[in-house]
Order: structure tokens, then sequence, then C-alpha cells
């Protein structure tokens, strides 16, 4: 595996990087998630925010920015909901009534041919499939997910600040590391830091106590997969 | 602040912390819920103080399922870090830290518990009396006494003694095994110890029996080979109808009784009996407190009925207390002071009972004044009721109602 200059970022014989930093936007919590994209600190190449509040598909994303996915090396960082086998978008149909599983898929196993490189799933659960199937299918290639379902704080100001903070160094580091020890460790670094800053201030910050337990809660879940 | 109010202050803590969940349910129960049932919870219990019952500083339970399955989650985490030695601060945050991933499995499995146990549980209806063919019957009667701790062993020492120099024939619990009913509890504290004592144990259904399904009340059917969730016991000259008003109950919380309309028929037919049988009830719910409100539909349902009734023991309040025929329309008395603690106070509705116990339990070394635990000694003669309120403090008290 060559190794990884995220100055230059460039991977694999030059292959040109894309960033893409996809959000919906259709309910509390992914209005709030989909902040945090927002000037989301440089991963060392541009990053294409994609906020949708329709349904859309990662395939109808790529042709968009005319991207092929064949010739160029995607990174998707994603924050939303999520499923095991499915990085969730707006519901298909605003209809309350239908229950809470309406939501449209905006990557799934489906579009495994046009999948990126790359990919940040920051949502519940999608480890448990797609993350395997990462692991089982494809070569040369990262994810970063969560096996279960995770809660996210929705309260901006440090909260935010540190959700930001995550997305940034979790990112970076399924960039920077090539081998998967590394990456996990890295990972765990990350969570253990931020873990630590809450503990020290649970007097000072209102929900610093429960940032921690679900910071707790996600690095039980967090699951990284290097090929 | 005391355990209570720390409880308090965690649950608020938990409830008002604005958290999404980031993916979709997959079975009947989300994260979403969950955290809308402790929000709920916090609600509940700051509207209705009443639902409290216990010991601030120690063992306490709600009269609401989601509350009393939280409480006793906190407090089993408090012991266990009394228990290993994890003190102060940092055993608090190591308590609070593990608790809320306890909290959202108690709940979701209190959610996901078998919803037709309830129904399997209705349908366990006596199809036979217990039958006691002396003419002289002594029964031992305890309510709320399923509370692990010392004050329950007192009380089953003070019934093993009795019944060596003068043999029960029975035991009835009055129900409430704490804190919400789950099968072990029903083992532990229930079964266990009081069939340990001797004689035939029986007992009424509770409204903490039922916060966690029926599946655990319908075992301790089984393992005391009772005839159903209500039952008589016959006498040649007694019939003591024994009633279920938790599972007919109109609320999730079922803190006011109801009876079911099935065994209404059923009651009515002991009732009109006309076998010469005169009518004692007994049941987890009342109709009349010198304390607290008492189920107004329970009374409607009988209230009517009581002219029928010679006397009524019932438990769900942890006093013990008598009230006159002329108050109540027939005799009565509360004797929910089997295990759990209370804190006393002096009766301040205008139904006020004849009698209520005085001291206060030693059972545990603690400066707050609660009532004192004990048990009834009732006997059965032909012609009159004999009752011996037998108290931790040594007061007896007695009571004899001619037929």
């Amino acid at each position: 595996m060559p190794h990884q200059d995220t100055s230059t970022m460039t991977i694999n014989d030059g292959d040109p990087l894309t960033i893409l930093l996809c959000a919906p936007k259709h309910d509390l919590l992914t209005e709030y998630t989909s902040s945090l994209l927002q000037n989301l600190p440089d991963l060392g190449a541009p990053a294409t925010p994609i906020v949708f509040e329709h349904p859309l598909r990662y395939d109808e994303v790529l042709t968009g920015l005319e991207i092929d996915s064949h010739t160029t090396d995607v990174t998707v960082v994603f924050c939303g909901h999520g499923a095991p086998s499915a990085l969730l978008g707006p519901p298909k149909l605003r209809d309350p009534a239908r229950g809470r599983n309406s939501y449209s898929s905006f990557f799934d196993i489906s579009l495994w041919e046009y999948r990126p490189k790359f990919m940040l799933a920051f949502c519940c659960s999608a480890a448990e499939v797609l993350g395997e199937a990462y692991r089982l299918k494809s070569n040369d290639s990262a994810f970063v997910g969560f096996t279960t379902k995770i809660g996210i704080i929705t309260v901006n100001g440090i909260y935010a600040d540190y959700f930001k903070k995550l997305l940034h160094e979790l990112a970076a580091a399924m960039l920077r590391h090539s081998d998967k020890d590394a990456l996990e460790a890295s990972i765990t670094t990350t969570y253990k830091e931020a873990i630590k800053f809450f503990h020290k201030n649970e007097n000072s910050y209102r929900y610093a106590r429960a940032m921690k337990w679900y910071l707790l809660a996600q690095l039980k879940a967090v699951k990284s997969v290097r090929t | 602040m005391n355990r209570r109010e720390k409880f308090e202050s965690l649950l608020a803590y938990i409830a008002d912390t604005p958290v999404s969940f980031a993916g979709v349910a997959i079975d009947d129960i989300s994260e979403e819920d969950i955290q809308k049932e402790i929000k709920r919870a916090k609600a509940k219990q700051k509207n209705n103080p009443s639902l409290f019952s216990g010991d601030p500083d120690g063992f306490f339970t709600y009269d609401d399922p989601i509350l009393a399955i939280a409480a006793y989650l906190y407090q089993g985490q408090s012991l266990m870090g009394d228990a290993l030695g994890i003190a102060g601060e940092v055993g608090e945050n190591l308590r609070n830290d593990s608790y809320w991933d306890w909290l959202q499995v108690a709940i979701h499995a209190y959610h996901s518990r078998n919803k037709k146990s309830y129904l399997t549980l209705m349908g366990m209806t006596p199809q036979e009396a217990v039958k006691i063919d002396k003419d002289v019957v002594r029964i031992a009667v305890t309510g709320d006494a399923g509370f692990s701790g010392q004050s329950q062993s007192n009380v089953l020492y003070k019934i093993r003694q009795r019944h060596q120099q003068h043999p029960f024939d029975l035991i009835v619990h009055l129900g409430d095994v704490y804190f919400s009913g789950h099968g072990k509890e029903f083992i532990d504290y229930l079964v266990a110890p009081f069939k340990a004592i001797g004689p035939r144990v029986l007992s009424l259904v509770g409204n903490h029996d039922l916060y966690f399904g029926g599946e655990g009340f319908i075992s301790v059917l089984k393992a005391l080979g009772q005839p159903g969730r209500y039952f008589s016991i016959e006498t040649p000259h007694w019939r003591v109808a024994c009633l279920d008003t938790a599972l007919p109950a109109e609320n999730l919380r079922r803190n006011w009784g109801l009876i079911d309309e099935g065994q209404m028929l059923w009651l009515d037919k002991q009732l009109e009996a006309a076998d010469g049988k005169r009518t004692i009830l007994m049941s987890h719910h009342f109709i009349i407190s010198g304390w607290e409100k008492p189920s107004a539909a329970l009374k409607r349902q009988l209230a009517l009925r009581l002219d029928k009734v010679f006397s009524w023991y019932w438990g769900h309040e942890h006093v013990c207390a008598t009230y006159d025929k002329e108050v109540l329309g027939c005799y009565g008395a509360c004797v929910g002071n089997g295990s759990f603690l209370e804190v006393r106070q002096l009766p301040k509705r205008e139904t006020q009972p004849e009698w209520y116990a005085t001291g206060r339990c030693s059972c545990y070394e603690k400066k707050r004044d609660f009532w004192p635990h004990g048990y009834l000694e009732l006997e059965l003669h032909s012609r009159k009721v004999i009752e011996t309120y037998h108290l931790e403090t040594g007061e007896i008290r007695n009571r004899v109602l001619n037929a």
C-alpha cells in the first residue's frame, strides 16, 4: 500500500482524491448533523458539501458532479441516519402516518460498484453490514462506522465543536493510516481524549456528563476497516 | 442530597438532555421511545409526589412501573458500589455512567415484555376453593412484605415463632413484591422465604407484582399451587374471598384497584352463597384510608356489597390500622406494614382509623420515624373472629369481632 501523503492527497498512483461531505437535512437530528459538516477543518483535499432535503442517491451525486468513481478516489463523510446496510436519506413520502421506517436510501449495497474508497459513516449501525461488506469485498479501502445505535447531543457550542473535531479526526485518520491497527488506535485515542475532556469538565458544561456517556457508547460501537 | 434526591436529580438530567439517535428502529421500541419514557417518568414523578414510597435515605420505590424500575436499578447500583467499596465521588460517577446503560436496557426489556402474559394471567381464575375443614382456622396475614431486608426477616421470624407455638393453617400475603415483579424477585423475596416458615402460602396480586409483565406472578401461582389470581378460602363457618384488584386496574401504574366483570360475578356468587358462611374479603387495594385517597372506582364497585361482608383486610398502604364498621360498612384493617419502610404520618383524611400502630421501626439504624412492621394473626371461630396485630415493637393489639 503506497504511503498516503495527506498534503498532496493523491492516493494510489496519483488518482485524484475527492471528498464529499454528505448530509441529509430533514429532521431535528439531521438539521444538527448537517451543520457539523459546515466549515469542517481541511482534510487535505477539496471537500464538496452535499446537503440534501429530498431523497437522493449516491450515484446521482457522482453523475451530477461528473465524478467517475473508477478513476477518482472518493472519500465520503456521511452524517445522518443509518441502518445496518444503508446510509439513509430523507423520507420518500412526507407522511408521518407512514411511520418511522420510511427513509430513502442514499447509499446501500445496490450501489456497491460506485462505492467510495473511503467511507466515514457517522450514523447508526452501518458498520454491521456495510462495514462488513467493506471488510470482505473491498480492496485498498477504509470504512469507519458504528455497529449499533448512537446518540448525539444536539446542542451547539462546545458539544458541536467536539463532534466536528471527532468527524475531522476520524476522517483524517481514515485517510492517513494504511494499517488497520494504527487506524483503530487513532480512533480510540480520539474518543478517549474527548471523553476525558468532558469528564474533567463535568461541572463546567451542563451536558458534559451526558456527552461523556454518549461518547463512551460511541467508542464501544465504533468499528474501523482497512483493507 | 439524600438518595432519593440524587436519584430524581439523575433522572431529571437524563430526561432533560437533548439527544437524538442517528438511526431507524429495528424493533417496536426505539431509543427515542425510551427517551420519551424517561421524560414521562420524570414528569410523573414531579407532578405526583404521592407516587413515592419508602425511605428517602434508603430503599424507596414509586407506584409507577418506569419509576419503580428506574429506582430499583439506581439502588441496586448503589448497593453494588458499596459492596465493592467504590465510595465517594468516584463511585458516584461510575455508578451514574453505567446506570444510563442499564436504564435503557431495563426500559427496553419492560416494553418488550410479553403482553400476552397479562391475558394469560387474566384467565387464571379459580375452579375450586382452598378448603380447610377445621372448626378454628388460623391465618397469618401480611401485606407488601416482598421486600428483602431486615424488616422482612424480622416479620417472618415473628410469624415462624408464633407458628411454632400455635400453628397457622395458612399464610396470606396481600401483594407487592418489590420492585417490579421480575421473576427472580418473586422467588427470592416471596416464595422461598415465606414457604420456609411451614404453612401453605397464598398470595394476592399487588400493583408492583405486575410492572414487569404477568409471567412473574404466573410462576408464583404455579409455585404456590394457588387456584387462581383470585380465590376463596373456605372453612365450615367462613368464606375468605381473596380478590385481584391489580390486574384489572385501569392504568399502567395500577395504583388504584378495580375488579373485572368475571371476577365480580364470581364474588357475587360467594356473597350470595346462602350456606350460612360469613364472608371476609382480602385485597391489595382499599376503599378507605386515613392517609391516602382510595380508589373511587373500586369503592363504587364494592360499597353496595359491604352489607354482606363481615370484615376486609388490605395492604398497599404501608401502615397497620383498623377501621370500625360504622366508618367502612364492615370491619376493616390495613396490614400493609409487612416489610417496606414508610415514614410515619398522622392520619389527615376525614375517614379516621379507630386505631393505628404506635412506635417506630427499629429494624435499621435510621434516624427517621418509620412505621413499625408486623403481621396480623387471624383466628376464625364459628361465631367470631379474633384479630391479633403483632408489631416489631412488641406492641400487640387485639380486636374481637363477634359475628
